[in-house]
């Protein structure tokens, strides 16, 4: 009897304090005691860096174009002898919708298929950053085009058709409206359409479409949406209009001159987009420089497990005119994964994550060194194998991490030339970490 | 039956459980270790030895105290520290040590069977200083850091009998376990040449075996003095590099360790606790003169018919001092400290406490060489007994 009691009452007193305590230990924190005294580390750390030039560790390098089409970029951009070479012109085509709902003359909603355009306006939505007063100019195409194949010579270029505009740039176009913009308009800007435009691209049996060209030499401007709003005219109740948003599906934008060809010089980005492809061979065993040797026994082997960092630098020279990079460029490298079907083949992840940003400044004159990572390449190179026991990739491309961007590009020297690539690592060697 | 190992699956449940540890000293960095004091709360606060106290427990460095118990019982210890250090050193740490768990059940009516689990050494410190490289031309601030993480703890399977109205005998089996992860990370404030440069890291783990005997005897003269002697025989202490090392292996001495305690009943509430414990480290540590041998004692008085709330809740005062095995900073280093606690009897039937919680406070200090540490030390302990 005495021993049943005994145990009915320890329990819920035994487990109310224990979990108390328990609690209250386990609530406290835990920090490691640090010693701050250097003879407590027990390895011998050094930090060394490791400069190799092209010849020591590039096998070979090719500038590759035509990655991506002008259509694909964000932005649509006019120019007018900018950089006192280049001309950019938009095109655009626009699709009407098939009806209308207005209300009728007893003020019930219809829906109108045969409604009648009748005028409008192009709303276009410019980027102000950096701009200066300038005028445009619309022209009804005469020509079909296609949005995909078009440049500043050929209107369609597809399996089944090519053909040249009748004049260079899109031309002939007849004149359908112009407006002038000032930074006091914000970014919109409106340019009223006449009504036989209007009336011509309703007609999807000879619609083909809107130039937007610039005219005021040395701008350039980069467009942001461009949409037309059509003024209709309802058959239910012919004495009103209406506005009519129309779908902008067809947009792109040409340019003029072609950009030249490299010259021995590297490429990275414009539209279509240019890669420099390199194929690497990193020495495992350094017998020099005597800088290097100066801080390390010679012959030096790398471990790959102990590159801090390995990166291709490159020194920018300055674009050719009209292609030089307005705003800030992110470049990436990524590896090769079948260099033998280049330029088509695929490209591995991201060795620089996020990118290097590279101002548009280091394109402007004084030359800059741009440092792309590519340590995880390098390790696998320096190992044989990669980490999860694959063959390592030899090749990776420098590429513009959002491709295609824009028509300006970014330029480096090439091998052989004055500020030629090269491989800096910085490696830390230390002793084994030992048990006592 | 069920309701024991219940509380046995709650105690090594918790032991799983148990958040890794920080350290209590940067004294861990010298040879293999801080000795860890695998006790409970009783023992911590009556001076730390914790043998021969009068009541039968169940203790890894007792393996005679358990055979007076007259049901299954479950213990366990959590130990919580705060240290504030003097000299080259962050100023503060604190931790939770090695839980201590133990269980006894009876062997028919032979005596009783105990498995217990505990601390060793500790390993856990790191050491971080600062420097400059000079990279591309500039001057880049990197911060070295070596973080030990782990240490020795030992299971034991023991067994505890009393041949005589006056002698309980015991012995233990058991086996060294535990790991040590060692790391070193140099890592590059870049900001001043604007590139980041990951950071370097090497890294080496390795787990520990060797086996360890202990005998025990605890001799009753009369009712009011208890004497009790342990003799622990360790075999060597493999330290293996698991996959992925590149350190290399070891092996270590692990010295035989004498533990003596004493106690006598000055009055019939209050008790006298003497111990000391020896070893000698001399030649744990291959290649170094690291090690020596260390003596250590304490003294406590147990104050056993003060009551709270109804319940018998015995005080306790106590002073231990002891020299630590492992030579820091070219020094030898020494602890003591002062040490009290209070136990509650939850539950008894008769004289025979069913569920108790012992608490124990300890203040002390350590010192070696340039570094000196104060620190505040809280021990729990939880018994519970009971089919």
């Amino acid at each position: 009897m005495r021993k049943g009691r005994a145990r009915h009452l320890a329990a819920p007193l035994t487990a109310f304090v224990a979990a108390a305590a328990v609690l209250a230990f386990a609530s406290c924190t835990n920090d490691t005691a640090t010693g701050l005294d250097d003879d407590l580390l027990p390895l011998r750390p050094r930090t060394i860096e490791v400069r190799l030039p092209w010849s020591q560790f590039g096998v070979g390098i090719d500038v590759i174009g035509g990655y991506g089409l002008v259509s694909e970029t964000p932005s649509v951009v006019l120019a007018d002898d900018y950089q006192g070479q280049l001309d950019a012109r938009a095109l655009a085509a626009f699709r009407y919708p098939p009806d209308v709902s207005v209300d009728d003359t007893t003020g019930v909603v219809r829906i109108d298929t045969a409604y009648v355009p009748v005028g409008g306006r192009l709303l276009v939505r410019i980027d102000t950053i950096g701009q200066e007063d300038f005028h445009i100019v619309a022209g009804l195409l005469l020509d079909r085009w296609d949005r995909t194949s078009a440049t500043w010579e050929v209107a369609v270029d597809s399996v089944t058709m090519s053909r040249l505009w009748e004049e260079p740039g899109a031309g002939p176009v007849v004149p359908v409206g112009s407006a002038d913009w000032t930074p006091e308009m914000g970014d919109s800007l409106i340019v009223p359409i006449d009504s036989l435009a209007v009336a011509t691209w309703a007609d999807t049996s000879q619609a083909s479409g809107l130039r937007l060209e610039l005219e005021t030499p040395g701008r350039l401007v980069r467009i942001l949406e461009l949409g037309l709003e059509v003024d209709a005219r309802p058959s239910v109740n012919p004495d009103t209009l209406v506005a009519v948003e129309t779908a902008t599906g067809n947009v792109t934008f040409i340019y003029s001159p072609s950009p030249p060809d490299p010259s021995g010089g590297l490429r990275v980005g414009g539209v279509p987009a240019w890669r420099t492809v390199m194929r690497l061979n990193v020495p495992l065993v350094l017998d020099g420089p005597p800088e290097l040797c100066a801080e390390v026994t010679c012959p030096f082997e790398i471990d790959p497990s102990r590159v801090n960092l390995a990166a291709i630098a490159l020194t920018t020279t300055v674009p050719d005119a009209g292609f030089r990079p307005v705003d800030t460029l992110q470049l990436d490298a990524r590896g090769i994964l079948a260099p033998e079907l280049l330029p088509k083949s695929p490209l591995g992840s991201s060795l620089a994550s996020g990118g290097v940003l590279v101002p548009s400044e280091a394109f402007g004159g004084s030359t800059r060194e741009v440092e792309i990572p590519v340590t995880s390449f390098v390790a696998d190179l320096l190992r044989g194998e990669t980490s999860t026991g694959g063959q390592p990739l030899t090749s990776l491309a420098i590429v513009d991490l959002f491709e295609p961007r824009s028509f300006p590009y970014a330029t480096f020297a090439g091998p052989g030339q004055e500020g030629e690539p090269f491989l800096r690592m910085i490696v830390t060697t230390a002793d084994t970490v030992e048990i006592r | 039956m069920r309701g024991f190992m219940g509380l046995l699956l709650v105690g090594w449940s918790w032991l799983a459980l148990a958040s890794p540890a920080a350290a209590q000293s940067l004294l861990s960095a010298g040879g293999l270790g801080l000795p860890v004091e695998p006790v409970d709360a009783r023992s911590h606060s009556l001076g730390g030895t914790g043998l021969g106290l009068f009541g039968p427990t169940v203790s890894p460095t007792a393996p005679a105290a358990a055979a007076d118990l007259l049901a299954p019982e479950v213990t366990f210890t959590l130990v919580q520290s705060w240290v504030d250090l003097e000299g080259p050193a962050n100023p503060k740490a604190s931790g939770a040590r090695f839980p201590v768990i133990g269980a006894a059940y009876p062997l028919f009516r032979a005596g009783f069977v105990t498995l217990t689990f505990g601390g060793v050494l500790d390993q856990r410190w790191q050491a971080e200083a600062e420097s400059e490289v000079a990279l591309g031309g500039e001057s880049v601030t990197v911060t070295d850091r070596f973080a030990s993480d782990g240490g020795v703890s030992a299971v034991r399977v023991g067994f505890a009998r009393r041949v005589t109205p006056q002698l309980a005998v015991g012995f233990s089996a058991g086996l060294y376990t535990g790991d040590v992860a060692r790391t070193f990370s140099r890592s590059f404030d870049t900001l001043s040449i604007g590139t980041t440069i990951p950071s370097f890291s090497s890294r080496g783990v390795w787990s520990y075996e060797g086996p360890t005997f202990g005998v025990g005897a605890q001799w009753d003269i009369g009712e009011f003095l208890r004497a009790a002697g342990t003799v622990t025989w360790s075999g060597e202490l493999d330290a293996s590099p698991v996959e992925g090392t590149e350190g290399r292996g070891a092996t270590y001495e692990i010295p035989t360790e004498y533990r003596l305690g004493v106690s006598g009943a000055l009055l019939p509430s209050l008790t006298l606790v003497l111990g000391a414990t020896y070893a000698d480290w001399g030649g744990s540590v291959s290649e170094s003169d690291e090690g020596r041998s260390t003596l250590g004692f304490g003294a406590g008085l147990e104050l056993s018919d003060f009551e709270l709330l109804g319940r018998q809740a015995p005080l306790r005062l106590g002073y231990r001092k002891a020299e630590l095995p492992f030579r820091f900073d070219g020094t030898n280093p020494t602890e003591s400290a002062w040490t009290g606690g209070l136990g509650i009897n939850l539950a008894q039937f008769g004289n025979v406490p069913l569920a108790r919680i012992d608490f124990a406070v300890e203040t002390g200090s350590r010192s070696a060489g340039s570094i000196a540490e104060s620190f505040w030390r809280a021990t729990m302990t939880v018994r519970v007994a009971g089919n």
